[in-house]
């Protein structure tokens, strides 16, 4: 019974430290496309709005006015839409997911490898686990509410090629 | 007019409720009444669950 308690623990603190790993892998691809999208709206934006860009003669030829009228009609409609998206919302949530996600993952990572040096848990590590948790719940706030599938598949199986089970701790030498 | 009078008379006269020993009116406590009660958000669940525990040589003995 103690040896199943034990074998579950360890599950636990493994999955998390999984789970960390993956939300920071997660996360960061999210930040770095929703950067890239608005970096191009940005970029939009100040290409339509410059006058200087407006004076090139390249706009005066029959391509280069409808060219010129499309990028126009483009950039109205991002001007119009890109509050409504809220991206420096989602760059600030996703900058912190990744921050605490990050700071997670490499605390796990110190609490699995005393685990393996000592062959087992101490209470004041089980402790810190605990706290570990409430990190997680508190980031859990900010999750997405939904994952965005493929790529969050693409992570979990980079997670566990990364991370195989050699790399984790499992008392069976102790059961045993 | 008689009638009208008759009838305020008479909703006036209605017996109130009176607490009994089956029908207890119960003190609610309003000082808290701006807690509202938020479930949980959702945590970001993996697609899948995480494998478990390497098999261990004797149970692949067993298994063999």
């Amino acid at each position: 019974m103690a040896d199943a308690q034990i074998l579950m623990k360890a599950q636990t603190v493994n999955d998390e430290y999984r789970t960390a790993a993956l939300n920071r892998k997660y996360y960061g691809c999210r930040l770095q496309t929703v950067k890239r999208q608005n970096l191009t709206c940005e970029i939009l934006l100040a290409f339509s709005s410059s006058s200087a860009v407006a004076a090139w003669s390249l706009w005066q030829t029959e391509t280069g006015s409808l060219a010129w009228k499309i990028l126009s009609a483009v950039a109205a409609i991002i001007a119009i839409v890109k509050p409504l998206l809220a991206l420096d919302k989602d760059i600030e949530r996703y900058s912190e997911l990744v921050v605490g996600y990050a700071a997670l993952y490499y605390d796990m990572r110190k609490l699995i490898a005393d685990a393996k040096i000592n062959s087992g848990v101490a209470a004041e590590d089980w402790a810190r686990f605990e706290s570990f948790q409430q990190r997680m719940a508190a980031l859990g706030v900010k999750d997405d509410l939904r994952a965005r599938q493929k790529l969050h598949d693409r992570c979990y199986d980079e997670v566990l090629s990364e991370i195989p089970d050699s790399a984790l701790w499992w008392p069976l030498e102790e059961i045993a | 007019m008689t009638n009208e009078s008759d009838n305020e008379k008479s909703e006036r006269e209605l017996p109130l409720i009176k607490p009994t020993r089956d029908r207890k009116i119960i003190d609610v406590d309003t000082s808290n009444d701006s807690f509202i009660y938020v479930p949980p958000a959702p945590r970001l669940q993996p697609p899948r669950p995480w494998p478990g525990p390497p098999r261990r040589e004797e149970d692949e003995m067993t298994i063999g």
